[in-house]
């Protein structure tokens, strides 16, 4: 069987030399990705597309008798109607049918009647498998593990490992992929400079220890969770998970085991006493993608919230496909539509608004605002405890207040008011005191003797320049105007000294526009020749008490207007004032003030007085008890009428001081509690899970939303994968989470290993990173891959030891250089007899240039920044139309994974470099080669002032030749010195632009001008500039941003 | 190859004329046998390739996003005139999905048409009268007046209109069709998407409905902007020209082509040409945006004025852009999501549209290019017979699209809605029917032009057999 047949025949290009040692066919490797191409879409798991009732994905469903013949007759090809079909001629018969456009090559074919021939038996598929602990190949070149299974395959094909790449290489490859960035000149010395056999793992052991490893596995990671700063959909508006990096980061930092990891991101908001940190961690559940779109239907985005969720755990957790069972049965794996809604019913707990703001419900206050919200929630519960003990007291003094006050009040004579006493029926609102139940405005200075006072004891003096007045307002008991003839009126005593020049009063019935005024017009509220400005007459007399009187309706208060504030403004001057009130015109028998049942009627719906009047006051006067009658007695005479004996106002005056006191206790705790309120408000704050009652999951026929036709389902795995024991218990995110990294999972450990195979060899093992399911591709080195898998799970699921393993293997330590025929023989480096060599992530391409130009911040976590993007960027969206506004200094030059995320406009110069736009999980990004990367580098702000700076750093560093700088360049840009005739072409180069730079001084300038940073002055612009233009050179060269 | 040979030549570069000193090295690569792949090579399959088409060679999108009302447009309804402010029958409108008249569900009345309608052209199709231009153009015009989504709100709805399917990452059509077909351009992105300027309500429009999903990068549409730089990052920095920009382009071309010597990766010969590409885009882009050395009667025609940023000024671009081979022009106008006044909005959006998009037919019709190119008018869904207000909620049971040259035949009308324009119930046309006709005019079979990913083969056209080419509107 010749090599060439098989590279031909795969779906695949498999290393199929294996045959060549082993020609027989093999399920797994062979036959079973062409039945999944070719048959399962119509003959596979999903029922409702299945087609003859023929199902080609088990063993049983081909044997299956289907009228005295059957699809598959082991050892029999030419028995089985497999095999005829597939090789039929007619049009009609022919498998599979014409209108797929699939077709099955003549090898293909050949492989499928082989594999029947040898006995047709199918072998579970490979992935859902227990994984395996594979005894290790004999030893070869190398005694590494690793190395073992390599050797094994590429022996068989007579090949081997090419050899160790060059120091240099070696230095760089493990500085992209370990820490996301090019070593700097005296980090590449340290390692060239170590002559020790243990120099490289040394620099290993050095790079797993950096902060920056966490960082550059943080950028693969976020891919696949789709981390991003806004919510996705339309609106596309901010949320606040920037904390989840930051976990994520110190996560791979610290080494934390990936199966804690993985509870504490599925389910760490379940963890008894859970951490802030495991917390956060549980963002992972709020990370998808989200709406605000008025008109978006919530039952519609529960289903898409879901879904999107399902998808994603499958994705990243298990690397299934398990959102490809939303509508149907899946296609090609067993996961059915029941198995994708009983996993969405793990999620169901999530508390979360399903249309509408993303506000985050964790705070995450730094050690200093921790230790100053201490202080101040302990002076607050200092306050509380103070009010506590002084309401003890005020409420003794208030009982014995009130006993007194009773005893007066029985003893008193009240008999309702006669037809006849209107004439005299006075209400009055201020009387050596404001009013007690309105709100006051204004300094209120009370004035005694020798000052002059009109009645009582005291007055009010105010005294002012311009236009100053004190007033109250929002009584709570308004004074009603009962007939045109109602007059208010207030005392006045005008200083004859500096007697004011204008006096006003004005009254508020919900608005002020009742004003009356005596003498000049300077006040400015109101209008002339209205009720909001009605000038009475002249300023009265100065240095007598005068009674100014206002008729209701001369400023428009009208009949049942209600009076519930006076203002006393006046423009300069000093006035005293004394006694407010209204001479009524109201049948006393009608003033709620006079009568005590026109009171107790206006009672039955008052909100402001004690529950036992009220219910009192709502009884038939009949069905009052005697105690009923006494309490609306005694609250009307004690608190409401006016023509009360002094004696009892005076206890009014006290019982109202010392509900002050109370109320100057409950100002204060307001105050801390602002305090308390304003300190949360600088805290960092992040999305969490959180968990509530679980929402009903029915199973939605197609995924359609609207129909509720569907069974309701229970959280569970997919079904054949087995069984969570949780008794009668409803399973939760913490039993799914256990699930994921228990013993027997299958998928769990080979995912991980085979993305993190990616990582360092540039392919996986299984070259499909997000399925490691029947459409997937088994993996090129299947027992390496479980040799890797169960022994990352015994280790604990040790993430650091597992890079470390694979990083000192002699397979990657090899270098990528092409060799022989290999380019040829296996163009997709499935036997990796070489190492790969990539232009290395977006991030990098960044990281690099801030970090050889020196404008690198290294500073580890934090809120998301914005570094330079160009303008207009933003203008498609809206709802709230947003700029971008680049940050200021550290922040332009952190590292590419803080940059902040909009989902629907991601960052240009990422964009051009394959960065995924974080709406789905991302595995894998594609490697593009595109203008867009040239136009980038050469033009984007970022890396034209990376070049400046690096030219900055080469002219600093004092007297040295053209060609000493040259070298210093590289060793920053490159790590090694240039060729002779590198060196040339710089040289032309620079002669050139210095030239150029030297006959127009301005254009210099204006190069150096991109960026904010300033230049240092000391260097001569055209010399910088010329400088800056081979700078630029260097950061463009594919060399500097790729991976050998 | 002889890196020196760069040197030797560099002389001659030093004297030349930027264009000249491109060209030559463009020059030296393909005779040292570098690779210079195509710009924009075609990916379909051949099983794909239907025989005898295609009929279009590029297609013009003007998106009219918001969602335009087709019962002031282009589907006239008498009925529902009748029925105005009366209650909309309950048997039309009992469990469908419904957005922001969510909570008015037992409440809902007809709104009759806002616009009188008047028969147009030798065919006497039905227009409203707010677009008189686009009356003019009615012979040449296929209006579908059954189009049916799935999705109700604007960015899922946009995302199915573009890419088949509500689910973000997957590719959109232009990018689709440049994979498939490629693009007989060096000089530009082979999918250029334009936003005009000015227009009302605007609507966000997120870079993924441009976005190439899983297909490989380089076939994302790239977005032209009329303010600042055309594309991003176009514009050399401050203080540097196209002779400074070329001399670096060559300095990294010779030095990545020496290490290369070493190093015999294909992927640094792919960069010097991305660099040569990047540098033609860097003059061909704003040659193609300056569009004032246009005759004054073709600007007249558009209502265009250079530099405006308008709907107007884009079509003209397209037209400009169609003729420099850009495989699919995406244009969008935003201004179409009227819930409230429809009838104003529509007189107002009329006035920033109505001219341009005939203006574009009939341009490329005198240039003999409208039979090779098939433009598109129409948004992501239409507008409810519902009144909400005096305005109008989304609707995606019945709406109305046209379609203009690359064989479909014009003065046509196709497919109908029931009396009151709720439901599409003639010749029902799904998104998926719309995108598979498309395909079918530029030669592509939707059923068999697939991408492998996460196990399935995509289409544009979604993983379901159901597409169905409308094969009565071709011509």
């Amino acid at each position: 069987m010749s090599q060439s047949f098989f590279l031909h025949a795969g779906v695949f290009l498999l290393p199929l030399s294996a045959l060549l040692a082993k020609p027989t066919v093999d399920f797994t490797r062979d036959v079973r990705p062409l039945l999944s191409e070719y048959c399962f879409h119509c003959h596979g798991p999903d029922k409702s597309t299945r087609e003859a009732k023929l199902r080609l994905d088990t063993e049983e469903g081909a044997h299956r008798d289907l009228g005295g013949y059957a699809a598959l007759v082991a050892g029999k090809p030419a028995e089985s109607e497999l095999v005829l079909r597939i090789n039929s001629s007619d049009n009609e018969e022919i498998m599979p049918p014409p209108r797929t456009g699939k077709v099955l090559s003549p090898e293909q074919r050949k492989i499928i009647e082989a594999w029947i021939a040898q006995g047709g038996e199918y072998q579970e598929h490979w992935s859902f498998r227990p994984i395996a602990r594979p005894d290790l190949p004999a030893k070869r070149s190398s005694a590494h593990t690793v190395d073992r299974f390599l050797e094994d395959s590429l022996t068989r094909e007579k090949l081997s490992l090419s050899p160790e790449a060059d120091k240099i290489t070696l230095l760089r490859r493990l500085f992209f992929d370990l820490v996301g960035m090019s070593p700097n000149p005296e980090e590449a010395k340290l390692f060239l400079d170590d002559s020790s056999p243990k120099a490289y793992e040394r620099l290993v052991d050095r790079l797993l220890e950096d902060e920056r490893f966490g960082e550059r596995m943080a950028v693969h990671w976020l891919d696949l969770v789709r981390f991003a700063d806004t919510i996705g959909y339309h609106s596309d508006n901010f949320m606040e998970v920037s904390a989840y990096r930051e976990y994520v980061i110190d996560a791979f930092n610290e080494n934390l085991p990936y199966d804690r990891f993985v509870i504490e991101n599925i389910a760490g908001d379940l963890i008894p006493e859970a951490s802030d940190r495991q917390k956060v961690a549980s963002g992972y559940n709020r990370l998808l993608q989200t709406t605000q779109e008025g008109g978006a239907q919530p039952d519609e985005y529960v289903t898409i919230y879901q879904a999107d969720r399902v998808r994603n755990f499958g994705n990243v957790w298990l690397a299934a496909t398990t959102g490809c069972a939303q509508c149907h049965d899946h296609k090609y794996d067993p996961f059915t539509i029941k198995d994708f809604y009983s996993l969405a019913a793990f999620f169901a707990d999530i508390k979360e608004k399903a249309v509408g703001k993303r506000a985050p419900n964790l705070t995450l206050p730094t050690e200093e605002q921790a230790l100053k919200l201490e202080e101040l929630e302990s002076s607050l519960s200092e306050l509380e405890a103070k009010a506590k003990k002084d309401k003890a007291g005020i409420h003794e003094r208030k009982a014995a207040l009130l006993s007194k006050l009773h005893g007066l009040v029985d003893a008193m004579e009240y008999g309702e008011p006669k037809a006849d006493a209107s004439a005299d029926s006075e209400r009055i609102f201020v009387e050596d005191s404001p009013p007690g139940d309105a709100t006051l405005n204004g300094e209120w200075k009370i004035a005694q003797a020798p000052d002059p006072v009109y009645s009582g004891k005291k007055s009010i003096v105010r005294e002012g320049t311009g236009n100053n007045q004190h007033f109250f307002w929002q009584s709570k008991s308004p004074y009603e105007i009962a007939t045109d003839g109602d007059e208010f009126f207030a005392y006045v005593f005008l200083d004859p000294i500096d007697p004011p020049k204008q006096v006003m009063l004005q009254f508020n019935d919900g608005t002020w526009e009742h004003r009356a005024y005596w003498g000049k017009s300077l006040i400015p509220y109101g209008k002339e020749n209205t009720v909001g400005k009605v000038k009475m007459g002249e300023l009265p007399k100065t240095g007598e008490w005068i009674r100014l009187a206002v008729n209701a309706k001369k400023v428009g208060l009208k009949p049942k207007a209600k009076v519930n504030g006076i203002a006393f403004t006046q423009f300069d001057g000093k006035i005293f004032w004394d006694k407010v009130g209204v001479k009524s015109t109201r049948d006393p028998r009608s003033d709620p003030t006079l009568s005590l049942a026109k009171w107790t009627d206006s009672a039955k719906s008052a909100k402001n007085l004690p529950a036992d009047v009220v219910k009192a006051a709502k009884k038939a006067p009949k069905d009052r008890s005697k105690e009923e009658a006494q309490a609306l007695r005694r609250h009307f005479l004690a608190y409401v009428f006016p023509k009360a004996p002094d004696e009892i106002k005076k206890f009014r005056a006290e019982s109202k001081k010392l509900e002050q006191e109370g109320a100057g206790n409950e100002q204060a705790i307001k105050k801390a509690r602002e305090a308390v309120a304003n300190a949360k408000k600088g805290f960092r704050t992040m999305l969490v899970a959180q968990a509530g009652a679980p929402r009903m999951v029915k199973i939605l026929p197609r995924g359609n939303w609207l129909d509720k036709s569907g069974e309701e389902v229970r959280p569970a795995i997919p079904e054949f994968l087995g069984k969570l024991e949780t008794a009668e218990k409803r399973a939760t995110r913490m039993d799914l989470a256990k699930w994921v990294v228990a013993k027997d999972n299958p998928l769990t450990a080979r995912a991980f290993v085979n993305r993190a195979w990616k990582l360092f060899f540039g392919y996986g093992l299984s070259r499909r990173l997000d399925d490691l399911g029947g459409q997937g591709e088994p993996p090129t080195h299947p027992k390496l891959l479980d040799h890797l898998a169960s022994g990352f799970r015994a280790d604990g699921w040790d993430v650091k030891a597992l890079v470390r393993n694979l990083v000192t293997s002699k397979a990657y330590r090899q270098s990528s250089l092409p060799r022989g025929s290999l380019a040829k023989d296996d163009p997709d480096n499935r036997l990796y007899a070489r190492q790969t060599r990539f232009r290395v992530d977006a991030e990098f391409v960044r990281d690099s240039a801030l970090s050889i130009s020196g404008l690198l911040v290294q500073k580890l976590g934090g809120k998301s920044v914005k570094p330079y993007q160009p303008a207009g960027y933003w203008q498609h969206l809206n709802f709230p139309a947003r700029k971008w506004q680049a940050g200021k200094g550290d922040e332009l030059y952190r590292r590419s994974l803080y940059t902040f995320v909009c989902r629907s406009f991601p960052h240009p110069a990422m964009v051009a470099f394959d960065a995924p736009s974080r709406e789905e999980c991302a595995a894998e990004r594609p490697r593009s080669n595109i203008p867009q990367q040239a136009l980038v580098l050469l033009n984007d702000p970022v890396f034209v002032e990376a070049a400046k700076a690096l030219a900055e750093r080469l002219l600093q560093k004092g007297e040295a030749t053209d060609t000493e700088r040259l070298s210093a360049i590289f060793s920053l840009a490159l790590t090694r010195k240039p060729t002779k005739q590198e060196e040339a072409v710089l040289l032309e180069h620079l002669a050139e632009q210095r030239k150029r730079y030297e006959a127009d001084e301005k254009a210099a300038l204006d190069l150096l001008s991109t960026g904010v940073k300033p230049v240092d002055g000391s260097i001569k612009p055209s010399e910088l500039a010329a400088w800056t233009s081979v700078s630029r050179a260097m950061l463009n060269l594919y060399e500097t941003t790729a991976r050998f | 190859m002889d890196p020196t040979t760069f040197i030797n030549r560099r002389s001659f570069l030093n004297q030349a004329t930027v264009g000249i000193g491109s060209t030559a090295l463009a020059g030296m690569l393909s005779a040292n046998a570098l690779s210079n792949p195509k710009a924009w090579p075609a990916n379909l399959p051949d099983r794909a390739a239907l025989p005898g088409l295609p009929k279009a060679k590029r297609v013009i999108f003007l998106c009219m996003a918001g969602g335009p009302s087709h019962l002031e447009t282009y589907d006239f309804k008498p009925k529902l005139r009748e029925m105005d402010g009366k209650p909309m029958p309950k048997s039309i409108t009992e469990g469908q999905p419904i957005a922001q008249l969510m909570g008015k569900k037992n409440s809902l009345k007809c709104l009759g048409p806002q616009h009188d309608f008047q028969r147009y052209g030798k065919s006497g199709q039905f227009i409203s009268n707010q677009f008189p231009k686009i009356g003019s153009i009615a012979d040449d015009i296929c209006i579908i007046r059954s189009m049916h989504t799935e999705q109700i709100n604007h960015d899922p709805a946009h995302t199915y209109m573009n890419t088949g399917t509500q689910i973000s990452g997957r590719p959109s059509m232009g990018s689709w069709i440049l994979y498939g077909l490629g693009a007989p351009t060096e000089n530009l992105p082979g999918f250029v998407v334009l936003t005009s300027v000015g227009g009302g309500q605007n609507q966000p429009i997120a870079s993924r409905q441009w976005h190439s999903g899983f297909l490989p990068s380089k076939y994302q549409g790239v977005h032209f902007h009329s303010k600042g730089d055309p594309v991003l990052y176009l514009s050399n920095p401050k203080g540097v020209t196209a002779k400074d920009q070329r001399s670096l382009i060559d300095s990294v071309n010779k030095l990545n082509l020496m290490r290369n010597e070493s190093l015999r990766d294909p992927e640094i010969s792919t960069k010097v040409s991305q660099y040569e590409m990047a540098f033609r885009m860097q003059t061909s882009v704003p040659e193609l945006m300056d569009v004032s050395n246009e005759p004054k009667h073709v600007l007249d025609l558009y209502g265009a004025k250079p530099g405006d940023g308008s709907f107007a000024s884009n079509c003209l671009l397209a037209r400009r852009l169609a003729e420099r081979g850009v495989r699919f022009i995406h244009l969008y106008h935003r201004g179409w999501d009227h819930h409230g006044g429809v009838k104003n909005a529509i007189s107002g959006v009329a006035k920033r549209v109505d001219q341009g998009s005939a203006a574009l037919v009939q341009d490329l019709k005198q240039r003999g290019m409208l039979e090779d190119t098939l433009v598109i008018w129409g948004g992501e869904f239409g507008r409810t017979p519902m009144a909400q207000g005096n305005g109008r909620d989304h609707h995606i049971k019945g709406f109305s699209i046209w379609m203009a040259g690359g064989g479909i035949k014009g003065g046509i009308s196709y497919g109908n809605t029931d009396e009151l324009g709720y439901n599409a119930e003639e010749n029902v046309v799904h998104v998926r029917d719309f995108h598979a006709t498309m395909l079918h005019q530029l030669g592509i079979q939707s059923q068999l032009f697939t991408h492998k990913y996460q196990g399935l083969d995509f289409r544009l056209t979604g993983v379901d057999d159901e597409a169905r080419v409308l094969k009565d509107i071709l011509a």
